[in-house]
């Protein structure tokens, strides 16, 4: 036999030993995948094919070993091997998907980040005693398999946790298009789950999904979908539609349809009211109204339809108002000494002024594009604008008004969005009407800093205003970029006029594990123990060594 | 049992006693401390410090740094003619198998322990997750294992060292990139299967990032048995082919 060996080709030898090789990995992949998959037949038997082509080749390069395992005793013994080797890799396989189907799973974290936190714990519990089921549905393609397995951890712990009232389907879009087509849009925008209840049948509600944000803190990402989705329906708010305001149905530049969707999709029911159409018949604003926008009216309510909402403000109601001004039009919406500009004045301490902002300082592309420039953030309004090292959440009013905040005796009232020091409020609307020019003129212009938001509450009657001194922010040319837009939009009405944020924030768990400090000092100690001290005295090691050996 | 601790104190004395050993220790080391340093420098004042940095740093370097550590456990006995001394002897072949499987775990261990340095070093300046480190060094160590097992299996193959080294790289190559399956397989269930049949489909997305989940121990346990049955059977072959 050795001398069989020393005799034969040692490349033909290392050739056939990898077509044996080749050849029984192959086969085995081929029979895995026929046992995985029925449907993957036509893939296993090409691989069978291939491992079959391997096996000829290994006894074709090395006849003698073909023709000796061939004999009879070695064919059985090899026989006896190759089965013993498959009953322990399925016995393996066994355990191992016994141990799998357990889902057990020991989370040592530090900060315990794959283990849910008390308030999650309660929300479940929630859900549980809902009596309703949900479920989460997440799309994942073949490429985003690590991602689809971290996230399926969380997954699994709201199912488990729920004992099956929270529910998870995992589906790939490319091989499901009809179970992906209604989350289509979100999908492309890069969101891949969401939650939704689903009804006596096991159907999805579609209407009630909720879409989870993607972030690597699933966990708060989940539950406060889950919160959402509890509340869905809770929160109504109004857009007024018989001003002249803003459409927030039709998709379009002049619309502002985006973050109307996006108030839909955080489970706020969105409707269309008509003040001249409650004044016609003397009705109120429904009670079911969390807050009314007010979306760039372009004529003041009549003394009918402000005693609509005065009455709605008098029992705790929320009014976003986008008080544009238009430089060319004689009159328009809240202009000095109409009606509403007075109720406001007098009941809230807030005006519009008949000016425009000009900011050289903290402008886009020309000074009346002016960009938010001081946030005041101990308001939930303000607390995602203007985040140092994100220059996107900055927000950018085109033709601004300024807005004058006056104390009042009864009412809280306060600034959110300032301008720059540089501003000013320009008065002479001839000139930038017909020239397109502005400059500051002492004494008749009003020096910067100034408002361009504005809030006010009543702590009695727990009536809410937030006043933005422009209406083009929240158009859908302008809602998405920069953020800050949206933000001033969603955080404005979700989170202060609405109490939806305390109902559904959730904080990340706490992360335990402080940033690295270290002194210049200890890093040299770091260097030298690591780079220097412990391969240099391997090395040393070597080196006595090599010299014993050569004594 | 006997045969077993006799290979496994010949292979250990080889082992401290070879200069080799120590050469691979000090690139070992000064590969992990070049990385220790660079995620300090990295991490210092914007972030804490990753905890599983050298564990899954050595996922990569162990595709081949273990068929270095293992090429030559069988094939070398082979081509120098004592696996004949050893097949004659009344010894059962499972003890050398495991004799010589042990040495170069216990080799890898220790080289392991040495980078247990660096959160030591670490906790002086900061509070590490120790346990998520902990969780991330059991499984590269049984990741380890397993691809020590391979290289063994792929030593058993061959008298060629250098062949034995290659075909371990190429399988534990194909095993490492588990978490690149998705990127040529058109099904999510089919990358699924493949991934859970590779290495880091059971460190990556578990141990990694601080969790234990005992399918992947079994996974491990799991292949390091089959690896060494396999050898077994490769070295017992030699009797009767």
């Amino acid at each position: 036999m050795a001398l069989m060996r020393t005799t034969r080709a040692p490349g033909k030898r290392s050739l056939g030993l990898m077509a044996l090789l080749t050849g029984t990995v192959l086969l085995v992949i081929a029979g895995l995948l026929l046992l995985w998959d029925t449907a993957m037949a036509p893939q296993a038997l090409a691989l069978g094919l291939l491992g079959a082509a391997a096996f000829i080749a290994w006894g074709y390069l090395l006849p003698e070993e073909r023709t000796r395992l061939l004999q009879r005793d070695r064919l059985l013994r090899a026989g006896i091997a190759l089965v013993t080797l498959v009953l322990m890799a399925a016995s393996i396989a066994a355990v191992y998907t016994l141990v799998q189907r357990a889902t057990l799973l020991f989370d040592i974290t530090l900060d315990q980040r794959f283990t849910l936190s008390d308030s999650s714990l309660q929300l479940i519990d929630t859900v549980r005693r809902s009596g309703r089921q949900v479920q989460i549905t997440a799309f994942y393609g073949p490429e985003d398999i690590v991602d689809r397995q971290i996230d399926d951890e969380y997954f699994r712990l709201y199912e488990t946790e729920s004992r099956g009232t929270i529910r998870r389907m995992l589906i790939d879009p490319a091989q499901n298009p009809g179970l992906a087509s209604p989350y289509q849009p979100a999908l492309e925008a890069g969101l891949n789950t969401f939650l939704a209840f689903v009804d006596s049948d096991g159907n999805i509600e579609y209407d009630s999904t909720i879409i989870v944000p993607r972030s690597t803190k699933q966990e708060r990402d989940i539950s406060q979908a889950l919160s959402q989705l509890l509340v869905s329906g809770a929160y109504t708010v109004y857009f007024e539609t018989s001003l002249g305001t803003l459409d927030p149905i039709t998709d379009g530049e002049q619309s502002i349809s985006t973050l109307n969707s996006y108030l839909r999709s955080n489970g706020v029911i969105t409707d269309p009211i008509a003040l001249a159409d409650l004044a016609a018949t003397a009705d109120t604003i429904p009670l079911d109204a969390s807050a009314v926008v007010l979306a760039r009216p372009q004529r003041d309510p009549s003394p009918a339809e402000i005693a609509i909402l005065d009455e709605y403000l008098s029992r705790g109601g929320s009014l976003f108002i986008m008080a544009d001004i238009n430089p060319a039009v004689e009159g328009g919406f809240m202009r000095e000494g109409s009606d509403f500009s007075e109720y406001l004045l007098e009941r809230f301490g807030l005006r519009p002024l008949d000016a425009v902002v000009v900011d050289p300082l903290a402008s886009g592309s020309s000074g009346l594009d002016v960009l938010s420039y001081i946030v005041y953030s101990e308001n939930p309004i303000g607390v995602n604008l203007n985040v140092d090292g994100e220059p996107d959440t900055v927000t950018q009013f085109r033709i601004a008004r300024p807005i004058e905040v006056v104390q009042h005796d009864t009412v809280f009232n306060g600034r959110v969005i300032d301008t720059s020091e540089a501003s000013w409020a320009e008065t002479d609307f001839t000139s930038l009407v017909e020239r397109e020019a502005y400059a500051f003129d002492e004494g008749v212009d009003m020096r910067g800093p100034l408002t361009t938001v504005a809030w006010a509450y009543n702590p009695s009657t727990e009536a809410s205003i937030l006043l933005v001194g422009d209406g083009d922010f929240a158009m859908n040319r302008q809602a998405v970029s920069p953020s800050g837009n949206t933000y001033l939009f969603m955080d404005g009405i979700l989170s202060w006029l609405t109490d939806y944020s305390q109902e559904v924030t959730f904080a990340p768990q706490a992360y335990l594990t402080p940033p690295l400090f270290a002194a210049p000092e200890t890093l040299n100690l770091f260097i030298f123990v690591s780079l220097v001290l412990m391969p240099g005295g391997m090395l040393a090691l070597a080196g006595v060594f090599a010299w014993r050996r050569r004594a | 049992m006997r045969t077993l601790w006799i290979v496994y104190g010949r292979e250990i004395t080889q082992t401290i006693t070879s200069p080799f050993s120590y050469l691979i220790a000090a690139g070992f080391l000064l590969v992990t401390g070049i990385a220790f340093n660079n995620e300090v420098n990295a991490a210092l004042l914007t972030r804490q410090f990753t905890p599983d940095l050298i564990p899954s740093l050595l996922t990569l370097a162990l595709v081949f740094v273990a068929p270095v550590l293992t090429m030559h456990l069988l094939a070398e006995e082979v081509r120098e003619g004592r696996m004949e001394l050893y097949l004659t002897a009344p010894v059962p072949t499972y003890g050398i198998v495991f004799g010589k499987f042990l040495a170069v775990w216990t080799f890898y261990s220790v080289l392991l322990a040495l980078t247990l340095v660096y959160p030591i070093l670490l906790s002086q300046v900061t509070y590490p997750d120790l346990a998520h480190a902990f969780a991330a060094y059991i499984g590269i160590w049984l990741y380890g294992g397993a691809t020590l097992a391979v290289g063994l299996l792929t030593s058993g193959l061959t008298d060629s060292q250098l062949l034995a080294a290659f075909m371990a790289v190429v399988v534990l190559l194909v095993m490492y990139l588990g978490d690149y399956t998705g990127s040529f397989v058109t099904s999510v269930e089919l990358a699924w299967l493949l991934r859970n049949l590779t290495l880091q489909g059971h460190f990556s997305t578990s141990f990694a990032i601080g969790v234990i989940r005992p399918e992947d121990i079994v996974f491990f346990a799991g292949m390091i048995a089959l690896c060494l049955y396999g050898s077994i059977q490769l070295v017992e072959s030699r009797r009767w082919r």
